[in-house]
């Protein structure tokens, strides 16, 4: 898929105008929005009664309990806030590789979550890890907002070398606020994706790690003698390419996945694992859906 | 590999263990890594530090294709060196090289000739076997067979021979060739005893043939020799051939001559062919003859009569061999032999020699016994003027004038009437009376019949009144054998006696034929009733035939390229010039018996006889022969005892090992290919 196509297809849109972004866990908005907020304020969904203490709007007060019991009672209605979604974006270069490539693929996604957040009123803010150079991404509101979300998309490229680590704590030092944050990355960081991983954990926010892996990745076409260069740090691994090779390279990506799996899983994360072959309508209309990420 | 030192040179052995080493170098080379984007080496590099664990077994598999592509290249080197290995080329091993140039073998469906590609196969042999101390010999046969080199280990000894061998028009056969090479190969022992040590070692010898094998192989034992076969030219080679060509004139219009000729077709496929006819270098007629594959037609030209005449025809069109698409006839101007009777008289022989037929044959002249003592007698008998003299009744005298000495023989045959030659061969003894003795009333009991002069003769009971006794000299043909009364010495009683009464017998080069009876008495009165039979012109007819030589039908007898042939040209010079197709000029010397014996007919064509710069004869010689003008190379030799199969070239026979490890080096390619491309290791 070029670069240059849009991110979001008019059927995919059409798709996502349908769904919702979903929480397990209940976080303090901001500002009004559609969301069931811990807190009780001005909506049409009942929640509690409460004594009246002397200052209560008397607008609240419960006049048909009054007659009954003739004490003053306050209902209590359900606050409806807004959701606090986070998409970031791992630019590093080893994501710009694949057909398309897992940067095109990541924004894809980034887009199409932003997207159902935007429509659903959520507070949507996008960011691009790894690359030093890209200003963080806008905090968006409402859905005359998608053409900011995607213009921001669309100026992300792949950057320096800044480990994933470093790139979620800058993350998590600027955003103060809880919610549903999605890293789509490829995770393949040679200190380690735990660390990175731990920020969002403590930061006790309802957690996605879609890792994204190219076809080349999964299934390698190398023959021959090779040298391979890697793209971050200009690393060489000398490999000849024998089928023992190819075999022990499907079990060390095996093994990488499950651990990423199983570390996400103790720690209440929610690991998906994305190919740039899988379409990301398929991804966000199945996939998360099972997973939960979308309604 | 003692023996491989000095078959290879210093610089080829260096070039065979550069191989290895150039393999293992470029095997290094290829160790240079294409360099390779990947997002990140993080997995490769977890996946080689697995592999490390155990690095050597890695190393080893990792050089699994070097070994592989070593291994293949040790295979294919030992392919290559393993025929010579034990062959013992390098000293003491003989080598026959028998050289067809039959004519078939100046066929051009190899370029330039097969005999000049079988001469280039030898070169390459002998330039391959310089450095050798092997000894070769070079037979080249067509006909017959010529050592053109006897053993030698010299290679440009060799090679200068080969130059030599010319192509030949002759047919093939290579008896002669196969005697030679076994001359030394095959002692022939005179005892079977192994401690018989007079007979010579037996020397064992290679044996090539090179050849078409356009011949019927004979039955021959190689015995020691280890012949190989070469077969040369195509199999798919086209060859329109004249295999007959004659003229000859039906007795019904004898004023036509008809000119036959014979087309095969040797090729594969079906063919036109166009036969043009030339009399005389001028072109007269021409056919268009389908000549199906495989098989012959048959073409007619009908020609008005000619007195002499050169036949050509000419096949147009290009095929593989050219010496086949012309024939020649002559029609020589008619010649009748010439015969003297030398007789005081005899009617009946007259007769019979002044019959139709018998002038057809011969020109007669009679001549009374007088005309013996003339001097133009003389020079006639010792020019050879007559064919045939017969002496009726009476003996050339002999120069001295005395009675009592041998006759003198004429240049001519000579057939004798009631006396037989005073000549010691015929039992003539000086001083003694002559005829020696005399039978009366033989009785013919035997006859030769298998000689031409007693075809078709019925001489039962004929009566002979008196006959001279004959004792024919050894080596003569006793034609008719009497059973007669004769007396015998002391006891006065006569006894039954067979005695022989006609006889001929050779005389260096020609023959004299005795009949020991009269025909006619001196008195004319008839000696025998002979002269009322039938016979007596047959007989006649038959002698005149035998002796005085009638000419052939024009054309009829071709000569074949090689063979000899006698030429019978009253001429009163000692020497005649044959000019050749090719106008060269040879002169022929007389040979003893009147003859001209001419050799030198390898070439194809019309032959001018000349006497005095007169042509008085002319022949042919043509090819005319199915056998080489079939092309299609024999598969094998089948010599009865040996079955010499085709080898495609000359060089020393690989032993059957190189075949397996040649399998086996494209084995080990296939696996090598495999574990390549598949990435596979063991």
């Amino acid at each position: 898929m070029p670069t240059d196509a849009p991110l979001l297809s008019p059927d995919f849109l059409a798709q996502l105008e349908r769904l919702e972004l979903v929480t397990r866990k209940v976080f303090r908005g901001r500002m009004k929005g559609e969301r069931r907020s811990k807190r009780k304020g001005q909506s049409v969904e009942f929640a509690d009664f409460r004594n009246y203490v002397a200052g209560d709007d008397l607008r609240f007060i419960d006049w048909n309990t009054y007659a009954r019991l003739d004490r003053l009672f306050l209902k209590m209605f359900l606050e409806e806030e807004d959701l606090h979604f986070y998409a970031l974006i791992d630019a590093s270069r080893s994501m710009d590789f694949g057909e398309p490539t897992k940067l095109q693929y990541a924004k894809q996604l980034a887009a199409a979550l932003g997207f159902i957040g935007l429509v659903r009123a959520d507070r949507v803010r996008i960011e691009a890890l790894g690359a030093s150079n890209t200003r963080p991404g806008p905090v968006l509101r409402g859905r005359a907002s998608v053409w900011r979300l995607l213009d921001y998309l669309d100026q992300i490229t792949p950057g320096d070398g800044v480990p994933l680590a470093r790139g979620v704590r800058d993350f998590c030092l600027r955003n103060k606020g809880q919610g549903v944050v999605v890293l789509i990355s490829d995770l393949m960081d040679k200190s380690g994706y735990e660390e990175a991983l731990r920020y969002l954990v403590a930061r006790q926010m309802d957690t996605y790690v879609i890792q994204v892996l190219s076809q080349e990745e999964l299934d390698p076409e190398l023959v021959g003698d090779l040298k391979l260069v890697d793209s971050e740090d200009g690393d060489i691994a000398e490999i000849t390419v024998s089928a023992p090779l190819l075999k022990r390279y499907k079990e060390t990506l095996n093994a990488f996945v499950g651990s990423v799996r199983e570390y996400c899983g103790r720690r209440g994360m929610t690991h998906i694992l994305a190919h740039n072959q899988l379409p990301p309508e398929q991804l966000v209309v199945n996939y998360l859906r099972r997973r939960g990420l979308v309604r | 590999m003692g023996e491989l030192g000095t078959l290879l040179s210093p610089w080829q052995w260096a070039i065979m263990a550069a191989l290895p080493v150039l393999l293992v170098l470029l095997y290094f080379l290829k160790l240079k890594r294409h360099p390779v984007e990947v997002p990140s080496t993080y997995l490769w590099k977890k996946s080689i530090e697995d592999l490390h664990v155990n690095s050597i077994w890695q190393r080893l598999r990792r050089n699994l294709l070097l070994f592989l592509q070593l291994l293949v290249l040790l295979l294919a080197i030992l392919a290559l060196l393993i025929p010579y290995w034990g062959e013992g080329t390098t000293s003491g091993e003989r080598y026959i090289f028998l050289i067809d140039n039959s004519a078939s073998m100046s066929a051009d469906d190899v370029t330039p000739s097969r005999l000049a590609a079988a001469k280039a196969q030898v070169n390459k042999f002998l330039d391959e076997q310089k450095r050798s101390q092997d000894a070769v010999m070079i037979i080249s046969f067509s006909d017959t067979a010529r050592i053109v080199q006897e053993f030698t280990t010299s290679a440009a000894e060799c090679q200068a021979a080969l130059a030599r061998i010319p192509p030949t028009t002759r047919r093939t056969s290579i008896n002669d060739a196969l005697s030679y090479a076994a001359g030394l190969a095959n002692t022939p022992r005179a005892s079977y005893d192994p401690e018989d040590e007079q007979a010579p070692e037996p020397l064992p010898a290679k044996l090539w043939i090179l050849s078409d094998g356009n011949f019927t192989p004979p039955s021959f034992s190689l015995g020691n020799l280890e012949a190989s076969y070469v077969p040369l030219g195509k199999d798919n080679v086209d060859n329109l051939a004249i295999v007959a060509f004659s003229a000859s004139r039906p007795d019904e219009r004898s004023q036509q001559l008809q000119i036959f000729g014979r087309i095969e077709n040797h090729g594969r496929e079906d063919r036109t062919a166009l036969a043009q006819l030339y009399v005389n270098d001028q072109p007269v007629d021409v056919q268009q003859v389908e000549v199906p594959a495989g098989k012959s037609a048959g073409v007619v030209f009908t020609q008005q009569q000619l007195e002499t005449a050169v036949l050509e025809m000419r096949l147009d069109g290009n095929d593989a061999l050219n010496a086949d698409n012309a024939a020649w006839a002559v029609i020589n101007p008619p010649q009748r032999g010439k015969v003297l009777l030398v007789t005081a008289g005899n009617r009946p022989l007259e007769f019979a020699l002044q019959t139709p037929r018998a002038q057809a044959i011969a020109d007669l002249l009679i001549e009374s016994p007088q005309f013996l003592q003339t001097e133009e007698y003389r020079q006639a008998a010792l020019s050879g003027l007559f064919d045939l003299i017969i002496f009726d009744r009476c003996l050339p005298e002999p120069s001295a004038g005395s009675t009592d000495a041998p006759t003198p023989m004429p240049q001519s045959n000579c057939w004798f009437i009631g006396l037989p030659p005073k000549l010691e061969e015929w039992g003539w003894k000086p001083g003694t009376p002559w005829p020696a003795s005399q039978v009366v009333g033989p009785q013919i009991i035997d006859l030769e019949r298998a000689h031409p002069i007693m075809q078709l003769l019925d001489v039962e009971r004929l009566l002979i009144a008196q006959a001279a006794v004959l004792t024919p000299p050894s080596g003569s043909v006793t034609l008719m054998d009497a059973l007669a009364l004769r007396e015998v010495e002391g006891n006065g009683e006569p006894q039954r006696v067979q005695v022989p009464v006609f006889a001929i017998a050779p005389r260096r080069g020609f023959e004299d034929a005795v009949l020991s009876f009269d025909i006619i008495t001196d008195e004319q009165n008839a000696n025998t009733d002979w002269i009322k039979r039938r016979s007596f012109p047959v007989m006649v007819l038959n002698v005149l035939q035998y002796l005085a030589g009638g000419p052939s039908e024009g054309g009829a007898d071709s000569l074949r390229p090689g063979q000899p042939i006698e030429l019978q040209v009253a001429t009163a010079g000692e020497t005649l010039t044959v000019a050749t197709p090719a106008g060269r000029e040879i002169t022929v010397q007389r040979s003893p018996g009147n003859v001209f014996r001419f050799l030198d007919t390898d070439e194809l064509g019309v032959y001018h006889v000349q006497s005095n710069g007169d042509t008085v004869e002319r022949f042919a010689v043509n090819l005319f022969d199915s056998q080489e003008s079939n092309l299609k190379p024999r598969p094998e030799l089948d010599f009865d005892w040996n079955k010499v199969q085709a080898t495609a070239d000359t060089r020393p026979q690989p032993r059957a090992g190189w075949k397996i490890l040649l399998l086996l080096a494209l084995f080990v390619l296939l696996i090598e290919w495999y574990i390549y491309n598949r990435r596979v290791y063991l």
